[in-house]
């Protein structure tokens, strides 16, 4: 994956001609869904009239539990008082709106753009997005186990993430750099994925599902709590996809008559999660084994050649320790082990280069949380340490022998952080926070985080918050090269972030919660590959200093019997300061909403997802194409005991449209997927 | 190049797709605005069948005062929802609904409903109530965790709750088996 080469580009070849077949066929299709749409939402109120008559001081406590609630206080508090601009997704948001992946999932929250190359996801925010970061300024956690490996500090979220979505309770995506607690690849943000307690499975609970291009998904899991207060979850996922013929306008030549890349779409990946829970220890494991076949001839390998693939296995295992000593003092102690191992096959004219990598690590991490003076504050104290075992990295020809890179390195990293949460007044709170991360070769970086939120009155929150982030550069930016196509850099310094924002949000009445936020990022330094003339090399190289500033307006309905929704639009203008470029994979507008109808009764929901996406800048400067998509999934929730069945379409405009990658692709961009379905099935005893 | 008419259309029917939800948002919001709150309606209804489940000792009563106090601490937000308890006979005994505005200005009461307004000032809660017969419930997150006896949690859009019943029995109230059971989880 790592393996680059230029090209000289082909001019950009538009299916217009296409295009204005497909538009009748695209109205008509669209004619239906805002149909449908209207038409449960309009019948919606007269479904509901029925049960608000009742007085319910009559009804037993049996029969109150059965009743669904809906008001003010589902608004999440959390994202008021956190020190950030928050967004969470729920198990049942998952369910109702048929994510398949965290992808689909961050896909649908404001101000998040996610791109695919046909072989990994990427995630970009406030107008970054770099083509080939591998998500490494993204933290990424299940149960504040740190996903990102330690080589390439990919945080995977795509088809190769370690947990099935099923799993999963809630995600928290908190905005801006989270370095100060979190360390340094919070660069711009951090994922947080609690996964379900036992009582969230059944015993055991089955789930399948079929969905468009052949792809079947089974998965199998147990959760209980024992009498003795031992809780155990259990769970495996198994997915195949055969995927698409695809056809690319680059590759479109005498060489490869009709441009197709035959059957090279395949994914396939398994996934297993344990955890056991007893008292306050929790140990935790996952694995992940992921392949995909490339399609799309990256890294200047052979088209339509079915050889060129990546496979990917990451596994970790963590033992956690948490427990409320002295009445208000919490302990979480945790130690940890975690493997990544990565080989990926590229074809040039027949002959395999294999590019592999292993990463290990050992780790520990202690974190005190206590009030003082009457809890006025609240500190929390926290220490890190990670024995980098193994970062190796490998590039060879199979067959005639021939080594490119061999490279170990070892070492150790450790952090100290500590915050303060200071109630100062009723209505206003001052939290602070200060990172110490000791990073090999690169010394001791700190990184401050500054937060006023104010609450001058119930429902309403305003939040001005101060941060900076200083990432330093990981093993594969430092130490790759294959004396090929890429360089290992002489000198690189960590990349710096600051960032300021200021959020409003504000309780409208029960139904209602607006947020609006202004923010600007200030990144020196930021590492970035570049061409160098001299050796026609790749090179990491910190390049310059980028910023971008915009805004973000957010309004959320909630409503009777889990009727709501949501609409979200960002304006993010994202620049190089020398250039004043935009840079590539920036879109300016980005709008999202999202809707669920509870229909009939609370058995059966429609939930519709639109997403929009401005024309993106590709890096050899042409644009993408304007996405409009709009996803949405039919369930029926306990149809019969236990059984739950979903039917999903996703981009049902059946929109043709690209994701800018980088350079080590012949294309600007990747075309994505059209039209598809899924339908699934989840069986609970 | 011209662009093909179909084009144009094909944008504005997106845009107009875009404003549907806003729209449609907009239009519940106002068709709903004007119902009190559902929640809280499930809440006061929560309350009044606690008080079915719930023993007091009966040193908590007196001669004269044979009914039971439900006392709400802060702002009320149940809106006439309460009210309308006010004199009904449960059990046996009558109930009485008395607003505090603030927990510093509490009358003696049974039970008692700390506002989401109070969350700042959950510290003199235990110093005011001490060990007294009062069974307090609040729906301010971490609430049993902080030293109440019931906290209201919603689970999966179910309202349910927490109950401490080491704190219950501390104060010489008893809870029926039928409530622990139906407990989201009991401490």
């Amino acid at each position: 994956m790592k393996n680059l080469l230029i090209h000289h580009r082909q001019s950009k070849w538009r299916k217009l001609v296409f295009f204005e077949r497909e538009t009748s066929m695209i109205l008509k299709r669209l004619g239906y869904c805002c149909c449908f749409l209207c038409l449960s939402v309009v019948l919606h109120p007269f479904l509901l009239m029925a049960d608000t008559s009742v007085d319910l001081t009559t009804l037993s406590l049996e029969e109150l539990m059965k009743i669904p609630v809906s008001g003010a206080s589902k608004f999440d508090q959390k994202t008021s008082d956190a020190p950030a601009s928050v967004t969470i997704v729920t198990a049942d948001d998952i369910q109702k709106y048929g994510y398949r992946t965290l992808a689909d999932l961050l896909r649908s929250v404001r101000g998040i753009n996610v791109s695919y190359d046909r072989n990994y996801s990427y995630a970009g925010l406030r107008g970054f997005s770099s083509t080939g970061d591998y998500n490494s300024r993204f933290l990424v956690q299940i149960d504040g186990h740190r996903l990102n490996e330690n080589i390439y500090n990919q945080a995977f979220i795509g088809t190769e993430l370690i947990l099935d979505l099923d799993l999963v309770e809630r995600v928290e995506i908190i905005r801006g750099s989270g370095a100060s607690l979190y360390g340094s690849n919070a660069f711009f943000g951090v994922i947080n994925i609690i996964t379900k307690d036992s009582s969230g499975l059944g015993q055991p609970e089955v789930a399948g599902s079929y969905g468009s291009y052949d792809s079947y998904k089974g998965r199998l899991s147990y959760g209980r709590r024992f009498d003795s207060g031992f809780d155990l979850t259990l769970s495996g996922t198994d997915y195949f996809s055969k995927g698409q013929n695809l056809y690319y306008a680059e590759f479109d030549n005498s060489t490869n008559p009709g441009g197709i890349a035959h059957n090279a779409d395949g994914d396939k990946s398994g996934t297993l999660f344990g955890r056991m829970k007893y008292g306050p220890l929790t140990l935790e494991s996952a694995w992940v084994s992921r392949d995909k076949t490339l399609p799309t001839a990256a890294f200047g390998t052979d088209f339509n050649n079915k050889n060129t693939f990546t496979a990917d296995k990451r596994w970790y295992l963590d033992l956690k320790y948490h427990q409320k000593v002295y009445t208000n003092t919490e302990i979480t102690a945790r130690v940890f082990y975690d493997e990544y191992q990565y080989e990926g096959h590229y074809s040039y004219s027949g002959l395999i280069n294999k590019d592999t990598a292993l990463g290990q690590a050992l780790g520990a991490e202690l974190i005190v949380s206590r009030p003082f003076f009457d809890g006025a504050h609240r500190l929390t104290a926290g220490a890190e340490f990670v024995e980098n075992l193994t970062q190796h990295q490998q590039n060879e020809d199979v067959d005639p022998y021939k080594l490119y890179l061999n490279s170990t390195e070892s070492n150790q990293k450790w952090a100290f952080f500590g915050q303060d949460e200071y109630r100062m007044t009723p209505w206003l709170r001052i939290n602070a926070g200060l990172c110490l991360d000791h990073a090999p070769n690169f010394g001791n970086l700190v990184n401050p985080r500054l937060a006023f939120i104010v609450q001058p009155q119930d429902g309403t929150t305003v939040k001005l918050i101060y941060g900076t982030a200083l990432r330093p550069p990981n093993a594969y930016e430092l130490y790759y090269e294959d004396g090929v196509s890429q360089k290992r850099p002489l000198h690189l310094d960590p990349e710096k972030n600051t960032t300021y924002e200021a959020i409003v949000e504000q309780r409208l009445s029960a139904n209602y919660r607006m947020s609006a936020g202004v923010f600007h990022y200030d990144i020196e330094d930021m590492i970035r590959q570049v061409h160098d003339p001299e050796t026609d090399m790749l090179v990491f190289q910190n390049s310059g200093r980028m910023t971008a500033k915009g805004f973000e307006l957010e309004l959320e309905g909630v409503w009777t019997a889990g009727l709501r929704g949501n609409i979200g639009y960002t304006f993010q203008d994202a620049r190089d300061k020398s250039t004043g470029e935009t840079p590539a994979n920036s879109p300016q507008h980005i709008g999202k909403a999202n809707l669920i109808v509870p229909l009939f009764s609370d058995t059966w929901s429609l939930g519709t997802n639109l997403q929009y996406l401005s024309p993106r800048k590709t890096i050899d400067g042409t644009e993408t194409d304007a996405a409009w998509i709009i996803n949405m999934t039919l369930l029926a929730k306990n149809v019969r005991p236990g059984l739950t069945l979903s039917l999903s379409g996703y981009n049902l405009l059946n929109q043709k449209y690209k994701d800018p990658v980088g350079p080590e692709f012949r294309q600007n961009g990747i075309e994505q997927d059209g039209i598809t379905f899924l339908l699934k099935m989840v069986f609970s005893y | 190049m011209s662009t093909p008419k179909h084009y144009y259309n094909y944008y504005r029917l997106h845009w107009f797709l875009l404003l549907c939800p806003l729209f449609l948002l907009g239009s519940f919001g106002l068709l709903q605005a004007e119902e009190v709150n559902q929640e809280y309606q499930l809440k006061a209804a929560f309350l009044v069948n606690f008080s079915r489940f719930i023993t007091w000792p009966e040193q908590s009563f007196s001669p004269e005062h044979q009914e039971v106090t439900f006392c709400i601490a802060g702002k009320n937000p149940f809106g006439a929802t309460l009210s309308a308890v006010d004199g009904k006979k449960i059990s046996g005994r009558n109930i009485r609904v008395v607003f505090a505005d603030s927990l510093q200005k509490l009358p003696q009461c049974h039970l008692l409903y700390v506002s989401s307004s109070e969350k700042n000032d959950l510290a003199s809660l235990s110093s005011r109530v001490g060990y007294r017969p009062v069974v307090t419930v609040s729906d301010i997150p971490g609430f049993v965790a902080a030293g109440g006896s019931i906290e209201f949690v919603i689970k999966e859009d179910r309202l349910s709750f927490i109950i401490n019943n080491s704190d219950l029995k501390q104060r010489g109230i008893q809870a029926s088996a039928a409530m622990l059971d139906l407990a989201a989880s009991v401490r």
